[in-house]
């Protein structure tokens, strides 16, 4: 009967031990899932599509522009990450820097989305449109590096020690699907598929829907970030000394767990850019599909994060790391072999039924590992900056976060940049969606090819690395230890010193 | 708002004093008293997470605390699943050429649409008082979704079964009103209307309704066993801790 109390008891451990005890309190945790939610709170996933089809820049021109934010990218990510980290405040190392481009990055992502406002029947080849878009990438790509790296660190300082933050990384991976952080993409798809086929609206309506979604879902998204970076507090105290850029770097090379990650990264980010959502929309032809092919994928979603403790009691950190990594790419192989039966020209690929069903088999199958593939890559980032802080005696949170962004950025923006010279020498017609005509056969096998089979064999390299990962369960006790005596050792110091 | 202040000496530090260190004492402020605080920050938020809690048990035990409560799960989100069945289907003949429409709840509440049928039948009005209503209950079997993590409680059954009756009065005038328009259509253009009849839609959506409503009775009168969790603060049960310190709770 209700509120009959039978307790729930917890397995026996030491509760006064500081690891044991939860530091971040309701208001916060609460707040943090909602920043976790904020961060797919957007129609990002969109963002190609949006460029080619509603701003409508010509494809060459969009791969000379990814060579400069290329570039841009991995300079400002050298300086921002020596700001970051010589930064020292009573705010917190990581806030204020939040705190001050909450407002402007909200404001400028909102500007973005509404470009086409002013480029309206603009050719694509105009070169005041390109040089806009340019521009603006260039501000956005700046803002962004500023707030990614202060939010890696601020996530890794909200809490001391492991155990408090599993728990917050796995309610909040958890809880934030349950608050819609999908919302936008789900809604924007269903609506993208009435307006294409006119069964609400017209397809004429189609960019106003990109402007107005990319509008809300960015300022719904920056309140609810904002909201965290004020209630949120970092917990663990940088070094009075201020690392060196020299010694920063140095922290990534002779930090191994953090080497052997970022490697893995690196290795594992090289891909051509293909996509799922650009095979529904150009050769399905049905953006929607991908809403109803991920519905038993959405009630595995919860199963997997519950999942997480029985996989972390069988198997090693590194395994799970690899095994949530690269479930998506393995298991998109069965659905290329599957696609290609018929050829080119006439193969099932192009036929909706039989490759939504393989669809959905395959999405649910990688939703097992969707728990594992959230919680373990954070998990093992986090213990690599504890490794870096016991190493060293200093953390470097936002250089090694740079250095790791850096090398990872490389494999990531040639594939993007050869993607679009792929799809151009594919035949890709960036007309044909708002005008309503299918892609080739060669551009729409190429779409498929891109991130299925492609995706798979260029990744798999990444793999390698994560197997010299080498923080096990003796190691992170033994670390954890001699980190909290120093830590409690500071604090007495900075008395003593008074 | 309260000021932070220095640990220290106390000092009211202003929004300007940036600095780790202390304007009037120069002590650096983020490492002063730091283990000390971080246990203050340990016990705070081990006393709010034991006041929450038993919200969250009550919460997930009326999700899935038994078969029943998951059963009403399953049976809430049915009607997402009429909301692709037809309400209503039209044949008619218009500029000499057959055309056959089928309403679904999405094409209702869309009648924006509809602006150009207005030409030929003048029939917005129609459609809206029953796209209108049938919006209502909609957002009621939303409201009746979210009401479920209430249903432990006696203002949450409250609220549940308040919803379930405007979820069901709602649909009803829904449905009401397009029995009514299918016979004025079928009377006022017998010359273009071929066929229109009312669809499996206007029938299974406040069926699975009733459904809805049946669990949310069954689940009312068996009781929801709910399971509390024990918490502590710090090696202290949450109960022995507040008993001996209840302005904590404050």
């Amino acid at each position: 009967m209700a509120n009959k109390k039978t307790p729930i008891l917890e397995p026996e451990f030491d509760r006064k031990d500081p690891r044991n005890r939860c530091y971040v309190g309701v208001k916060e945790t609460a707040a943090y899932v909602v920043y976790d939610m904020s961060q797919s709170f957007n129609i990002n996933k969109y963002k190609e599509d949006f460029i080619k089809k509603v701003l409508q820049v010509d494809m060459k021109l969009q791969g000379y522009g990814k060579i400069v934010i290329g570039i841009w990218d991995i300079i400002n990510d050298l300086f921002t990450g020596a700001i970051v980290d010589k930064a020292r405040s009573r705010y917190g190392k990581f806030r204020p820097f939040l705190l001050a481009l909450a407002v402007p990055g909200t404001l400028l992502s909102a500007f973005y989305w509404l470009m086409p406002l002013f480029f309206n029947g603009v050719s694509e080849k105009s070169l005041s449109k390109f040089f806009t878009f340019l521009v603006m990438e260039v501000i956005l790509e700046g803002v962004g590096t500023f707030q990614d790296i202060a939010r890696g660190g601020l996530l890794a300082t909200i809490t001391p020690y492991p155990k408090d933050r599993t728990r917050l990384i796995t309610l909040a991976n958890f809880a934030s699907g349950f608050l819609g952080e999908k919302l936008p993409q789900q809604i924007f798809s269903l609506l993208q598929d009435a307006f294409h086929h006119e069964l609400i609206g017209r397809v004429t309506m189609i960019p106003k829907l990109y402007m107005s979604m990319g509008v809300i879902s960015v300022v719904i998204a920056g309140v609810g970030a904002f909201w965290f970076f004020c209630v949120s507090k970092e917990r663990i105290s940088q070094s009075e000394v201020k690392p060196t850029l020299r010694q920063s770097f140095r922290t990534v090379i002779h930090n191994r767990p953090m080497l052997m990650l970022a490697l893995s990264d690196v290795l594992g980010s090289f891909s051509l850019g293909g996509s799922q959502h650009d095979y529904i929309t150009d050769v399905l032809d049905f953006g929607a599909l991908g809403l109803i092919t991920g519905i038993p994928g959405a009630i595995v979603h919860p199963v997997s994060y519950a999942l997480v403790p029985w996989f972390r009691r069988h198997f090693s950190d590194k395994t799970l790391f690899i095994m949530g990594k690269y479930s998506m790419d393995v298991f998109a192989v069965p659905v290329f072999i599957f696609g290609s039966i018929g050829g080119k020209k006439h193969g099932i690929y192009k036929k909706v039924i039989p490759m939504g069903i393989a669809l959905t088999i395959y999405e649910t199958c990688y939703m097992f590992f969707y728990g594992v593939r959230n919680v373990i890559p954070s998990e093992l980032y986090n213990e690599s900056m504890d490794y870096c802080e016991w190493k060293n005696g200093y953390r470097g949170e936002a250089m090694i976060s740079v250095v790791k962004g850096v090398v990872g950025k490389v494999p990531k923006y040639v594939g993007e940049i050869a993607n679009k010279f792929v799809l151009e020498r594919a035949g890709y017609d960036i007309k044909a969606y708002v005008e309503k005509r299918a892609q080739s056969s060669e551009t729409q096998y190429t779409i498929f090819a891109l991130w299925t089979i492609v995706a798979f064999i260029v990744k798999l390299p990444g793999i390698i690395p994560a197997l010299f990962y080498n923080l096990d369960e003796k190691t992170k006790e033994r670390m954890y230890a001699e980190l909290h005596a120093r830590r409690a050792a500071m604090g007495q110091t900075a008395e003593a010193d008074e | 708002m309260k000021r932070s202040s220095c640990p220290k000496c106390g000092y009211a530090l202003r929004l300007r004093d940036w600095r780790e260190e202390c304007p009037q004492c120069g002590v650096n402020m983020t490492y002063y008293n730091k283990e000390e605080l971080l246990l203050q920050d340990a016990e705070r938020a081990e006393i709010e997470f034991a006041i929450f809690q038993p919200h969250i048990d009550r919460a997930k035990a009326a999700f899935i605390g038994s078969p029943f409560t998951i059963a009403r799960l399953v049976c809430s989100l049915l009607p997402a699943a009429a909301l692709a069945l037809p309400m209503a289907r039209l044949h008619y003949t218009a500029l000499l050429d057959n055309h056959s429409v089928t309403f679904t709840v999405v094409q209702l509440l869309g009648t924006v649409q509809y602006r150009q049928w207005d030409r030929v039948f003048d029939a917005l009005p129609g459609i809206l008082s029953i796209a209108l209503p049938l919006f209502g209950a909609l957002l009621c079997w939303i409201l009746h979704l979210a009401g479920i993590i209430g249903g432990c409680t006696k203002k949450g059954k409250i609220f549940l079964f308040a919803a379930d009756a405007a979820m069901l009065v709602l649909t009803g005038c829904s449905v009401w009103m397009l029995y009514g328009f299918v016979g004025t259509m079928r009377d006022a253009l017998p010359q273009y209307i071929d066929s229109f009849t009312v669809g499996i839609g206007a029938f299974v959506f406040p069926g699975l309704l009733v459904l809805c409503l049946l669990a949310d009775v069954i689940v009312a009168v068996r009781g929801i066993p709910v399971q509390y969790t024990q918490r502590y603060i710090a090696d202290v049960p949450s109960e022995e801790y507040f008993a001996a310190h209840p302005e904590r709770i404050a």
